[in-house]
């Protein structure tokens, strides 16, 4: 489904990824793990669109990817929810992306209403996502990503400073959607939360390259060591 | 326990034909990262041996001599000492200076000259090169005093440390909402599809969040600030003398009295 081939991106003043090699297949479930600034978030900045590689080559579906058409096909939660929810109430959040869409208004609130059952957002879909709870904000973003119907959906660090009902209501939510084909990228520090979620973990260093690509149940004991360690 | 999976959810969303990119969220992201990029640019500034009090004090006497200097003999003088002090510059900042100068000429320029060439032309060059030797004194300084440098400096001159404290928060905090401005719009490029409906409206609401996060943000810094002990009352450095500050301090000499001598 996304194929990286050496690929680097060069911010301003910094290396964001070095020559990096690795496949992610559709409907997998996979973890990008690393140290703080190793490329975590440039990776899924690069999947959704938001970046362009300086160096080598990407592929979406085996072609060169349609930047604008991406985005219709991965949702991407950002590390910091807050940022991402700019509507008057809940309601109006999960309906901005279906309506730009150009989807019918009664299939906007079918899919609002769908959502809000499947996320349990029932108390607050009357509210304003500024003033929710950060678990309540992740919970709204990752609704208002699923509202377009996205085929890959990327999550930033989705555990960060989520209370333990939250972080695990969201690995439920996310086994459900990857149960049912939807291909999902986590990004995490945290190795016991990530792992019973994901297929395959794929490593960063802090030379923005990939150390190692493993399947879950095939990591070695000194791989597990060095994960527990990030 | 299982939820409710929605149908739609199961099924792979067609492709949906995209119209133009939104104008209103490209010209704003591009002008975001411009401004960003010009925030992050890390500004060299020359090691210099002097005060950073004693530069500013310098920089004050030279700006006010070149708005007072009515005559053109002093004014060539003024930019013949401004120059001199320029050749201490390294080639590259030399460059940044004169190149930074000239945007703000015409910067300038632009703005007032209608005004100026209603008096006559001979009012618009006297003002324009006066405007040259203010700006080039600022850009100078730029590159001489870091700001670390110019917030103790300003701390020394006994400049209310309210003021200072205002002055270097706003600087800080421009970049980080700037930043928080960025990623908003990437968040609604993301959830868009080509052209923005209703982008009057979303701005509204992208400008509101803007003020919200910066006011829980300013309130969270001020609290932080508290608890480290801030109480707003002044707090002082002892100025600080360098043998090299008696160059700057003969050169004011020397303007305030070519300035006195000729008024």
């Amino acid at each position: 489904m996304f194929e990286f081939d050496q690929v680097s991106y060069e911010y301003a003043d910094t290396v964001g990824l070095d020559g990096i090699s690795f496949s992610i297949h559709q409907g997998e479930a996979v973890a990008i793990m690393g140290p703080n600034g190793s490329g975590k978030s440039t990776i899924f900045k690069l999947l959704c669109g938001l970046l362009k590689p300086t160096a080598g080559h990407y592929m979406y579906q085996k072609q060169n990817p349609n930047f604008e058409q991406l985005r219709q096909k991965v949702g991407f939660v950002f590390q910091n929810s807050d940022v991402q929810l700019f509507n008057e109430t809940v309601t109006d959040e999960l309906a901005f992306g279906p309506r730009q869409l150009g989807l019918a208004e009664a299939e906007v609130i079918q899919r609002v209403n769908d959502i809000i059952d499947l996320l349990s957002l029932h108390e607050l879909a009357d509210r304003v996502p500024y003033q929710l709870s950060g678990g309540e904000q992740k919970l709204v973003a990752l609704g208002s990503v699923l509202t377009m119907n996205p085929d890959t959906i990327i999550l930033d660090e989705p555990f960060n400073g989520l209370a333990i009902s939250y972080q695990d209501l969201l690995i439920e939510i996310l086994q459900q959607l990857h149960q049912h084909g939807k291909t999902i990228l986590v990004s995490s520090h945290d190795f016991y939360k990530t792992t019973p979620l994901v297929d395959r973990i794929v490593t960063l260093n802090e030379d923005h390259q990939v150390d190692f690509v493993q399947a879950t149940d095939a990591l070695t004991p000194e791989q597990v060591e060095r994960l527990q360690r990030l | 326990m299982t939820r409710p999976f929605p149908e739609w959810l199961n099924t792979s969303e067609p492709l949906r034909p995209t119209s133009a990119p939104s104008r209103f969220l490209t010209k704003n992201l591009l002008n975001l990262a411009h401004v960003l990029a010009h925030f992050n640019a890390s500004q060299h500034v020359l090691v210099t041996p002097t005060s950073g009090w004693m530069e500013l004090i310098t920089l004050l006497v030279s700006v006010t001599a070149a708005v007072m200097c009515q005559n053109v003999f002093i004014f060539w003088l003024l930019m013949l000492l401004q120059l001199v002090t320029l050749l201490w510059l390294p080639g590259r900042m030399l460059a940044d200076v004169l190149h930074g100068t000239a945007n703000a000429i015409i910067v300038s320029g632009i703005i007032v000259l209608p005004g100026l060439l209603m008096n006559g032309w001979l009012t618009a060059i006297w003002w324009l090169a006066r405007l040259s030797l203010v700006l080039l004194s600022v850009q100078s300084f730029r590159h001489r005093v870091s700001w670390r440098k110019l917030l103790v400096a300003m701390r020394q001159l006994h400049i209310p440390s309210l003021f200072i404290l205002t002055l270097d928060i706003t600087v800080k905090y421009s970049h980080l909402l700037g930043s928080r401005l960025q990623t908003n719009l990437e968040a609604v490029w993301l959830r868009s599809s080509g052209s923005i409906k209703q982008p009057l409206q979303l701005a509204t609401r992208l400008i509101s969040l803007l003020y919200l996060q910066s006011r829980h943000q300013a309130v969270e810094l001020y609290q932080a600030m508290w608890l480290r002990g801030y109480t707003e009352k002044p707090t002082h450095v002892q100025l600080q003398w360098h043998p090299a500050d008696w160059i700057l301090v003969a050169r004011n000499v020397c303007i305030v009295g070519m300035i006195v001598w000729f008024i």
